[in-house]
């Protein structure tokens, strides 16, 4: 149990590296180990969530030393955001090898997952600046190699923009953690933030904005977006559940665990900035998701639109804010995983992924229909599902703030059932079309998947204590830290 | 001391000449397909491992107190820790290069006692010039490993091109090692000795714009040796021409002597002097800049090396430029550890496209790296390994060496250079992610297009031995971090 966070780390990456030593025409033995081991971190990690006390915030931490001579140590450590966010990453992987399996038959895209997996969760449980950016980049060359190897026709474009985009990013933020190192001798985040929080106005501002970018691109924050729809377009499915469902949060868990408590003089400064581009990113994700016809294109601006409103809790600086913004992040991850497994599903049979491709499809595949029905009533944030509650939460938290910016993300709500119930109509209702009668319902094989989603749906919307409770007091923490 | 003694000192330097000599005389008189011909690269591994041995039971640790360097042979030579690291820097380069000698030798039509030969000697010359104290040394020291190496550019005469490049060095190194030999005379004119550990205090005041002449014409004249801009134009010419494993030997032993003798150099004459780091200042920028600039627009992954070859060197050249600033020892440390991981960098790369044969000859473009992936995915995965690491992307040794010389950069407050240096890499990203989508996003051109030839094993184990050395140099420098801060102990103390 004490070094619990560096088995589920690094199991993933020990696994990979086992893998490459066995021959590729062993497919089926290297599928099957692939989703046992991340069964396996995933049943350790909801360990993990068992073994939580709510009266301390960091726990199960590790320390080793390792490079001393740049004061640059092994520190990993969770409290409950970062758990969270390690249970979203370890739900979310099985099922991505799950609906891989019938497609993707190559040994190396396991291997990549298996890397993926290791980087996103160091990055989410680092304690050590030089750790976490470490991790930050080097879980990008397994995505890259994901899109550009077993994407779609534009992969190689869409890949390189994306790694490019990211990193160049992520080059100025590594200036500003130098800087950081320099001034204060230490990349340890807890005496980091007691002492940047001192450092005038004017160079926590450059910081923070160099902290800020490299998290704007990845969260994403208009305009840094235009990464996005082409890599969720081009990403085989599982690539875009992880992409959409755990790397987005990435960003926005940078800015709540390093952007804003290491520079919270710039963080309020900047604050009504962010929420101007929150609203401009809801409000223009909707509107352009309401005008495009391929459906995982769709999806990709929804995830604009929703994560605008992580950014507006975020930024409200508010408890119910914070709360609202950290909790839709994990249900934007199981919703929109939930809605490109879903349109995996239909583009594995038809190969199209055209809004006007279908039609009717409630009466040819009903089950597809009603999983589709739950996941975008979610998406839209009907209550009793999850989406509702982060929704609520978040413009509750910001109409206390900024109220303009509150009514505006009540506009973005409305455009968002606007565009979510147009693709449903046009997908489920109306006419059949012609080719339609091969496309066989949802197997049970996959409902394997989709029916752990579509019940976290449910109690995550129902029963949202469970995990809301304690990010009540890491939102109190927060904000204290930022006031 | 004894002449008996300071050979003793200077073992590490006599190993090679023995063993270069040794080689040359088998050579001379056994046939041509002898059996001994096997036994080659043995002998040359044992006395490089002699050499390194030596080199490495003479550096002394100790920080505390300070240590006089030994001069030997009436102050020609003096003998410290940066001699050490860097002679073992380069004998290390070397042996990789031997590893698979053998068998490289037999598919070209160069006899073997010369190539060992030349390599000894140009290795021999490195040495002395990193350990050279006084002005001819320097001279003849260079010339050695000058010579040396054009001769190595043409050996195979496989090509037009490659006679092409090596008319090209010979005659552009030439000029630019007169221009040192001016340099160097305009010192002794100014200063009355030729040893430079005194220059320094032996220099008039009201001649300190002449001692600025001479020492640009220095600069200019190791610039060129390093490949810095603007006198990098052989660099691309030269690495292309050349045959690819002698440019995977030349491109960092050659950077790494350059690089010693600039250290010092600046530590006993260019940073008393006005304008030193504004004029290493431009020169950086001018390298980060070019290097990275040109190497996005090539066609051929040879010289796509090269102009990042250039590049690495505006990368190291910071380190020198803040030392010249503020002769803060941690500085050369972090140039040191630089060129340590781009050693094994650029051999790995180099010697990663001398591996990869299509059906007709060395795969050169990148679109003949096409589908690498597919047929030999480990290959493949060595190229990325060293592809991330020039690119600097972290874990590997090629980010944490990046990191610390920025960090060292930004400590002495060169904002504005690191920023350059980012925007640099931010630029090379795109060439070097380029070969990995040749390798793994885009279809071979021709099913099997990559002959299956036995691989060499020795070059399979140096390749090996590369992306190992890159990937500990990133995720546990420790050790190594240690080697290279020991290079101050016994230092010239001018």
């Amino acid at each position: 149990m004490e070094k619990a966070l560096s088995l589920i780390t690094f199991l993933p990456m020990v696994t990979g590296i086992i893998l490459c030593f066995l021959p590729s025409r062993r497919i089926h033995l290297i599928k099957k180990l692939t989703c046992g081991i991340t069964l396996f971190v995933c049943a350790y990690s909801l360990f993990l969530y068992k073994y939580f006390d709510p009266t301390k915030t960091i726990q199960f931490e590790e320390f080793a030393f390792w490079i001393p001579q740049l004061n640059i140590f092994y520190h990993v450590g969770i409290d409950w955001l970062s758990l969270l966010l390690v249970i979203l990453t370890t739900f979310l992987m099985p099922i991505a090898v799950a609906c891989s399996w019938n497609s993707i038959q190559e040994k190396g895209f396991y291997i990549s997952l298996l890397f993926l997996e290791t980087g996103i969760i160091g990055a989410f449980i680092a304690r050590d600046l030089f750790l976490f950016y470490i991790f930050w980049e080097a879980m990008l060359i397994p995505m890259y190699l994901i899109i550009g190897v077993w994407g779609g026709k534009n992969r190689i474009y869409a890949a390189v923009k994306f790694i490019i985009y990211t990193m160049i990013g992520s080059l100025l933020m590594l200036v500003a953690i130098i800087f950081l190192y320099i001034r204060f001798e230490t990349f340890n985040i807890e005496a980091l933030c007691q002492q940047s929080a001192q450092l005038p106005l004017e160079v926590q501002q450059w910081l923070f904005l160099a902290f800020a970018l490299s998290f704007a691109i990845k969260t994403p924050i208009f305009p840094f977006h235009t990464w996005l729809p082409d890599a969720h377009v081009e990403a085989p499915t599982a690539g875009s559940v992880i992409l959409a469902g755990v790397l987005l949060k990435l960003g926005v868990y940078g800015f709540l665990r390093f952007a804003i408590p290491l520079f919270p003089k710039a963080a309020v400064f900047f604050a009504p900035a962010f929420l101007v581009l929150a609203v401009i990113g809801i409000v223009f994700g909707a509107l352009m998701a309401l005008n495009q016809t391929d459906i995982k294109k769709l999806i990709a601006y929804s995830s604009v639109s929703h994560l605008g409103f992580v950014i507006l809790g975020i930024f409200s600086f508010t408890t119910a804010g914070v709360m609202g913004g950290a909790y839709q992040m994990i249900n934007h991850g199981i919703t929109t995983g939930a809605l490109f497994l879903l349109i995996g599903a239909l583009y594995d049979r038809a190969h199209k992924r055209g809004i006007d491709d279908f039609g009717g499809l409630a009466h040819s595949t009903p089950i597809y229909a009603t999983i589709f029905l739950i996941a975008t009533l979610s998406s839209i944030g009907l209550p009793g599902t999850n989406g509702f509650v982060g929704e609520f939460l978040i413009l509750a938290g910001a109409f206390q703030s900024y109220k303009l910016a509150a009514v505006f993300g009540g506009l973005g709500v409305i455009l968002g059932a606007v565009y979510m119930l147009k693709l449903y109509r046009c997908m489920m209702f109306g006419e059949m079309k012609a080719e339609q009668e091969f496309l066989t319902d949802t197997q049970p094989f996959e409902l394997s998947y989709f029916v752990p989603l579509v019940c976290l749906i449910f109690v995550m919307g129902l029963f949202p204590n469970l995990f809301l409770e304690n990010l009540n007091s890491f939102a109190k923490d927060f904000i204290g830290l930022v006031k | 001391m004894t002449l008996t003694q300071q050979l003793g000192f200077i073992s590490p330097i006599l190993y090679p000449i023995v063993g270069a000599f040794s080689i040359l005389t088998i050579d001379l008189f056994v046939s041509k397909e002898h059996k001994i011909k096997n036994v080659y690269p043995l002998i040359a591994l044992i006395f490089i491992a002699l050499s390194a041995f030596s080199l490495v039971q003479s550096i002394q640790w100790d920080t505390q107190n300070a240590v006089e360097p030994i001069y030997v042979f009436s102050k020609a030579l003096v003998l410290d820790n940066l001699y050490r690291i860097a002679s073992l820097f380069i004998l290390v380069a070397l042996t990789l290069l031997f590893l698979f000698a053998s068998n490289y030798l037999k598919h070209i039509r160069v006899s073997e006692g010369e190539y060992y030969a030349l390599l000894f000697f140009a290795v021999t010359g490195m040495m002395l010039m990193i350990a050279s104290n006084d002005f001819i040394t320097l001279f003849f020291s260079l010339e050695i490993m000058s010579i040396s190496t054009y001769i190595l550019t043409g050996l195979t005469r496989e090509s037009s091109r490659t006679t092409e490049a090596t008319m090209k060095y010979f005659i552009m190194g030439a000029f630019a090692t007169s221009f040192i030999l001016y340099g160097l005379t305009l010192f002794y004119g100014l200063s009355g000795t030729i040893y430079l550990h005194l220059i320094a205090q032996m220099i008039q005041i009201e001649n300190q714009g002449m001692a600025l002449l001479a020492m640009t014409l220095i600069l200019i004249g190791l610039a060129f040796k390093i490949g810095a801009v603007p006198f990098h134009m052989w660099v691309p010419d030269v690495y292309e021409g050349a045959p690819t494993a002698i440019t995977a030997f030349m491109s960092v032993t050659v950077k790494v002597a350059g690089f010693s003798v600039l250290i010092r150099f600046i530590w006993t004459l260019f940073s008393g002097m006005p304008f030193s780091s504004h004029l290493l200042l431009y020169i950086t920028m001018a390298t980060l800049l070019i290097g990275n600039l040109y190497a996005l627009t090539q066609t051929s992954v040879k010289r796509m090396l090269a102009y990042s070859s250039i590049s690495h060197t505006g990368y190291a050249l910071i380190g020198l430029t803040v030392f010249s600033a503020t002769r803060d020892p941690q500085a050369v440390s972090a140039t040191l550890y630089y060129l340590f991981t781009y050693t094994f960098m650029t051999l790995g790369a180099f010697l990663f496209i001398f591996y990869i044969r299509t059906s007709q000859k060395e795969a050169e473009l990148y679109e003949d790296f096409a589908g690498l992936a597919t047929e030999r995915p480990w290959s493949a995965f060595a190229m990325t390994v060293l592809i991330l690491s020039l690119a600097g992307v972290p874990p590997m040794g090629g980010f944490f060496s990046k990191f610390y010389l920025f960090q060292n950069a930004l400590h002495h407050q060169f904002y504005g250079l690191v920023i350059f240096a980012v925007f640099g890499t931010m630029i090379s990203l795109y060439y070097y992610l380029k070969v990995i989508v040749m390798m793994y996003m885009k279809p071979a051109k021709n099913v099997g297009q990559f002959k299956e030839e036995t691989p060499y094993f020795g070059l399979t184990l140096s390749m090996a031995l590369s992306v190992l050395f890159t990937v500990l140099l990133g995720l546990a420098p420790t050790r190594f971090l240690e080697w290279v801060s020991a290079w101050s102990v016994g230092i010239i103390f001018g």
